[in-house]
């Protein structure tokens, strides 16, 4: 059992990432990357969200009746998502204020509906529920790599705090720092997603050749 | 046959279950969530109104502040608010109704307009709501123009549900600060100029030099192009309907 | 609640509002798909049968069940519960009359459940504020537009050279650049007619 979650863990982080092996995810990869702090509530919001769901599946899965199990999968999901926004709204809505426009994102996140047809519909309980766990921490580490740079060249700030402007003033550069305005925008989620991947493809290159 | 049975009873007891689990987490904290939206707009308010919190200056508020990041004192907010309104019900006259073709306040027959008093009970200005479409979907602000006008004190948006880091922007005080001194005289000559105009190197602010531009925000051009739609249209109606009561007052 | 045009609903939602290249909804699909035309027009005819048949039920739901017991809060679970019970048909469907389809889609198929576009189309019909009518054509619309979007990635990725790209690049990372020009394209696009 250890060693299954463990492989799990692996898999999920890299050999299979959501987003950048399996592609999934990409509409809130590039809606909700281009502000650190929204990236961060978006991820832990996704994590909750397919761990308690893979849970719920796997605990479910062998009396789900197999023509409604898609229903069956988003009642689970959206519910819990429903359930964290309200929640949020009510004891902390400056945080909520981060997360509400992304609520719609987060239920047709294809990595939680994927997970749960994938893994969650016909393992146990305690691997989906890592599974679930991990999918989610594989995604947010992702993008908080690719939001990092770009809120830092789209605004030349980090969780707001300005960064570009000081250090340009500080190496001379008398106007300080001008906002990269692409990386703010939805082309520049594109190209920094696609850079991302080569760089995680050249390194599996690069194992494998020193594997050999 | 009892397969089609039991599976629409599951479907039906499982939505059963988590639909009644949503309803009760939402009945609990209802009253919650509305009188925190009920704050936030009372701070919304009084931010275009231009009555800060206390001891805060305007320039002394960050350009990517939103009215919630203020320091405000939520006690003292809630009196400030109740002894600083007043309101004004006008009747809207048939001949507006052209002008309320594409607006919210289209089939009203009355509205209600907020005075905002100063601590000496002297008139600050005239507030109103106002809504408009952004890209994603509506916008709502609260604008309070000056006792004689022609020109705007404040504004605050109140609802909007545009792109986090380029629309959504709009909240933000340094887009805010521009609407603050925008002349108004545009909505009162008979030219078919734009009453407000949107600018893309807006060099001085409207407290420092009045003109009736906004700078827009880059990379958000059709979110501000709905601002700019909502403003010259709704408040062309306000204005009117507050001039010809300003001048029944006066005789 | 504007008199807008079905039609022109149905044209903006193709050239001036594409859900993908405008509203960038659809993603995941949309780059995984397209590297064969005929799996892409499956999945992209696929989505247009289920915009259409989901704007039109989720319109009645919305406006004569949860409005009048103001029950609006609960639309999420609503609208993405009647997306899956129309991907479920679907699937059958497809399941019965296309195997090789079936076999192609894979995973992709269920995953029209959760394609943001179609809980993006509904989401944005409710905002607003569209009438019956105009939900369907800005639904079909949206599906059309869906659809030449990945036809168009597919013919770009079908007659790519992948000789001169870098291996690390090679599928979805070039797909990923190309959908960045090609959004930078529809930018010029934007607001040219106005749809709410």
């Amino acid at each position: 059992m250890a060693s299954k979650a463990l492989d799990i863990v692996k898999d999920d982080l890299w050999k299979n990432n959501p987003v950048t092996v399996q592609i999934l995810g990409i509409c809130s990869t590039l809606a909700v990357t281009n502000i650190f702090l929204n990236t961060l509530i978006m991820g832990l919001g996704l994590i909750f969200v397919t761990s308690f769901s893979a849970l719920v599946i796997s605990i479910l899965r062998n009396i789900i009746p197999s023509r409604v199990r898609m229903m069956v999968q988003v009642l689970v999901i959206s519910s819990f998502v429903v359930l964290v926004d309200i929640t949020l709204k009510a004891y902390v809505p400056d945080i909520s204020k981060a997360l509400g426009p992304y609520v719609g994102l987060i239920i047709t996140n294809c990595i939680i509906m994927g997970r749960m047809e994938a893994f969650a519909s016909s393992n146990k309980p305690g691997l989906s529920f890592i599974d679930g766990f991990m999918s989610g921490v594989g995604y947010t580490w992702v993008l908080l790599v690719i939001a990092f740079f770009r809120e830092l060249l789209g605004f030349g700030t980090l969780l707001g705090i300005p960064i570009m402007d000081p250090v340009m003033k500080s190496i001379g550069v008398t106007g300080g720092w001008t906002q990269w305005a692409i990386m703010i925008m939805a082309p520049g989620g594109f190209f920094m997603l696609a850079v991302f991947i080569w760089v995680a493809n050249t390194i599996e290159l690069k194992i494998g050749h020193e594997k050999e | 046959m009892k397969k089609v049975v039991f599976t629409f009873l599951f479907m039906v007891i499982i939505t059963a279950v988590f639909i009644g689990a949503l309803g009760f987490v939402h009945v609990v904290s209802k009253e919650t969530i509305v009188q925190n939206q009920k704050l936030k707009e009372i701070k919304s308010v009084l931010y275009a109104g231009n009555f800060l919190p206390e001891g805060i200056t305007e320039s002394q508020i960050s350009p990517t502040a939103t009215t919630g990041d203020l320091p405000w004192d939520e006690k003292r907010v809630q009196k400030l608010y109740r002894s600083s309104l007043d309101t004004l019900t006008l009747p809207v006259e048939p001949e507006y109704q052209e002008f309320l073709e594409t607006s919210f306040l289209r089939y009203k027959d009355s509205v209600d307009i907020y005075m905002l008093k100063k601590k000496n009970g002297n008139l600050q200005g005239y507030g109103f709501p106002l809504r408009g479409k952004g890209l994603w979907g509506t916008i709502a602000a609260f604008a309070v123009v000056s006792p004689d006008l022609t020109r705007m004190i404040g504004i605050d948006f109140t609802e909007q549900s545009e792109t986090p880091g380029l629309g959504a922007r709009i909240t933000e005080s340094e887009f805010k600060y521009y609407f603050r001194g925008l002349q108004l005289t545009g909505f009162f000559d008979n030219t078919d100029l734009p009453p407000i105009r949107m600018v893309y190197n807006k060099q001085k602010s409207n407290r420092e030099d009045p003109t009736n531009t906004f700078q827009a925000i880059t990379g958000a051009t059709q979110t501000c192009n709905g601002v700019r739609t909502m403003l010259n249209s709704d408040l062309k109606f306000y204005l009117r309907i507050l001039k010809d009561y300003l001048q029944t007052v006066q005789d | 609640m504007e008199a807008i045009s079905p039609w022109v609903l149905f044209f903006a939602a193709i050239f001036t509002g594409n859900i993908l290249l405008t509203y960038f909804l659809g993603m995941c699909s949309f780059l995984s798909v397209s590297k064969q035309i005929k799996t892409a027009s499956g999945l992209g005819l696929a989505v247009i049968f289920v915009l259409t048949i989901t704007s039109a039920v989720n319109h009645i739901v919305y406006y004569n069940i949860l409005q009048p017991l103001e029950l609006e809060y609960l639309r999420f679970i609503v609208f993405i519960i009647v997306i899956a019970a129309t991907v479920q048909f679907l699937e059958m469907f497809i399941e019965r009359f296309s195997e090789v389809l079936y076999l192609n889609l894979g995973i992709f198929l269920p995953l029209i459940t959760v394609n943001c576009a179609i809980l993006g189309v509904s989401l944005f019909m409710v905002i607003r504020n569209y009438t019956f009518i105009q939900s369907v054509f800005f639904g079909a619309g949206s599906g059309v537009g869906w659809f030449i979007a990945i036809m168009a990635m597919a013919g770009i990725r079908e007659k790519l050279n992948n000789k001169r790209i870098p291996p690390q690049l090679q599928g979805p990372g070039i797909a990923l650049i190309i959908t960045g020009i090609m959004a930078m394209a529809f930018v010029g696009f934007s607001g040219i007619v106005q749809i709410q």
